[in-house]
């Protein structure tokens, strides 16, 4: 018995120093192979100019603007617990801060993207300070009232066009970093070469994103989240700082939701109050995706955005009737399969590409 | 001295979960409480690691002021608690429950993947380590309480009816931990029903019924205060000579 007993003092150096045979795994043998799989596919993505159209590559911005957005409020909701309905103040505040980074102190567009991201990072301690005081449903209700008054902040701000909103001047974006060797190098014209170097800004900016989330989780403070969301009392009776997790999370989302405003409106060329600060477009979508595609789960937000872009593109013709559908599979989803499509898959499969799971091993091998 | 409690209230509406409480726990000793059910038990627990805060009154913790302390504070300052209703983080590993805890509520750098190993080990969870902690059994649900709250390395371990709904081999068990705790320094305050699993352990004994203290002092003593009799055993002294 006495080689099993709480040692305070010997055994704890004795353990520091690593010598006890334990060990922590996190990584399985299908995440090695996972990353591989999708080091391949980055390269095929970064490649991808060179060998499709331009729709084709407005199409998988399209994807990959939604990946991260969905990402940040599969992050917000699936592992801090806050449910937000307001991400559209991050989309427009981004997309407007860039605007005038753009306009009225003349960077880089690209630079301009970098400083909405960190605008809306630093913007979100604020405002988180302010929804924070509320719970639940009423911080729902809350960071939607914030959008709201960003918006129409927005529209009264005569500098970037006020309600009817304004456009980047032809200057700016045509002399955008980047562009230029873009076109030689492969020999297009400089509006396409613009959205390519647009596109990879965007492709960088989805991998920051769910890296960044996926490397989160997997640090203790993927932990601290795990456990607030099982139970707050405990997880604070052991020392887990409830507001400090969460409002990691809530930066986090913000400045992801500002990155992909500026880059997608960088795009567009033109912004408005209405669909910067648009309810539907930047949250209820986003909502919509993060439920099919399985809450609380890396792949789930991916997937979703795959399906959500597909569904979009076929049902395109049946107008609000499209609407609908999503609205009903939406709550089918919810009633009969809350894990969502990844969830499902995970299930049947075990296969699990992200994992996050904390494995204690002793001489290298599993206990039962 | 550990821990002081000095006149503290708390009130919910007309119950009276804690009356005007003064008590102190030893650095070192195991201290008992017992009291009927909605005695104010769990409450001053909830009091003293501040998931309640106190209407009026003082608590000092290590000497120093920690009234206003918010939970993780006290956490972080060695308290360590094990609730009533298990309350497992059940998405997380056994393993992962003490590595959270581990990782949070440690003061300082006294963490290691080997003593949170270890912690399984003496809570007999070294099997489970990689098991999810909501497909556990009461029994390990409540040993994983007892082991998360020591993987804080507390200096102070508050147990809320810890042996409640556990077997005799097992309460047994647990009883022999607690002492081995107890031995190498850890201050236990423990509530429990289980009177015999109790008294095994603890040196002190304090009764509460409406959240005030009614008895304190020597477990032997306290048992047979007519008070004590009267209100938790529910025996009369005057029915005992008429049984008599």
């Amino acid at each position: 018995m006495s080689d099993t007993h709480l040692d305070t003092s010997a055994a704890k150096k004795a353990f520091r120093s690593g010598t006890d045979g334990y060990s922590v795994a996190v990584g399985t043998r299908t995440f090695r192979i996972a990353m591989v799989v999708f080091a391949l596919l980055i390269i095929g993505l970064i490649a991808a100019p060179a060998f499709v159209g331009r729709s084709q590559i407005r199409d998988m911005m399209q994807i990959m603007l939604l990946i991260g957005l969905a990402q940040c409020w599969n992050l917000l909701a699936g592992y801090g617990g806050l449910i937000s309905v307001g991400q559209q103040a991050f989309v427009g505040l981004g997309a407007y801060f860039m605007f005038y980074c753009i306009i009225y102190v003349g960077m880089d567009p690209l630079v301009a993207v970098l400083a909405a991201t960190v605008g809306g990072a630093i913007i979100s301690v604020p405002i988180g300070l302010l929804t924070f005081r509320m719970q639940g449903a009423y911080f729902a209700v809350m960071t939607w009232v914030v959008a709201e008054v960003f918006r129409i902040l927005a529209s009264i701000y005569p500098g970037l066009g006020g309600g009817t909103g304004t456009g980047l001047p032809r200057s700016a974006t045509s002399e955008m970093f980047g562009i230029e060797a873009t076109a030689t190098l492969f020999d297009m014209r400089s509006s396409t070469s613009r959205e390519v170097v647009i596109y990879w800004a965007m492709l960088l900016a989805m991998l920051v994103v769910v890296i960044g989330a996926y490397y989160m989780l997997r640090s203790s403070r993927g932990l601290a989240l795990m456990a607030i969301k099982d139970d707050e009392v405990a997880a604070e009776s052991v020392g887990v700082d409830i507001t400090r997790s969460k409002f990691i999370v809530y930066v986090f989302a913000g400045a992801g939701a500002a990155l992909f405003g500026a880059l997608y409106h960088l795009q567009k060329g033109t912004i408005d109050p209405n669909s910067a600060f648009s309810v539907i477009d930047w949250t209820a979508y986003v909502i919509f995706i993060v439920v099919i595609g399985g809450l609380g789960t890396i792949m789930g937000p991916i997937v979703g955005a795959i399906v959500f872009v597909l569904l979009e593109t076929f049902l395109a013709d049946f107008g609000p009737w499209y609407l609908m559908f999503l609205g009903a599979l939406a709550i089918v989803m919810m009633l009969f399969a809350p894990q969502g499509l990844w969830g499902i898959f995970t299930e049947r499969t075990g296969i699990e590409l992200f994992p996050t799971r904390r494995r204690l091993l002793r001489d290298g091998k599993e206990r039962p | 001295m550990l821990l002081q409690l000095t006149g503290v209230n708390k009130r919910f509406g007309a119950v009276v979960a804690a009356d005007d409480v003064t008590m102190h726990v030893e650095k070192g000793e195991a201290l008992g409480i017992i009291g009927a059910n909605g005695a104010g038990k769990s409450s001053l627990f909830n009091l003293c690691t501040g998931v309640l805060k106190a209407d009026s009154g003082e608590i000092k913790f290590h000497g120093h002021d920690v009234t206003r302390a918010s939970v993780r504070e006290r956490c972080r300052e060695g308290m360590g608690r094990s609730f009533q209703i298990p309350k497992p983080f059940e998405s997380l590993t056994v393993f992962e429950n003490l590595l959270t805890a581990a990782e949070f509520g440690c003061k300082d750098d006294r963490r290691s993947i080997g003593e949170t190993a270890r912690i399984l080990e003496i809570t007999g969870l070294a099997d489970k380590a990689n098991t999810e902690a909501g497909k556990l059994t009461l029994l390990n649900r409540k040993r994983l309480e007892l082991a998360r709250a020591l993987a804080t390395t507390p200096d102070l371990l508050l147990l809320d009816e810890i042996a409640g709904g556990l077997t005799e081999g097992e309460c047994h068990e647990l009883v022999e931990l607690i002492k081995d705790l107890n031995a190498q320094g850890v201050t236990i305050v423990w509530i429990e029903h289980i009177v015999h699993a109790l008294l095994s352990v603890v040196s002190r004994l304090i009764v509460l019924e409406r959240g005030k203290i009614i008895a304190q002092g020597e477990p032997k003593a306290v048992m047979n205060d007519p008070e004590v009799k009267r209100s938790y055993l529910g025996i009369d002294d005057d029915m005992d000579e008429e049984v008599a």
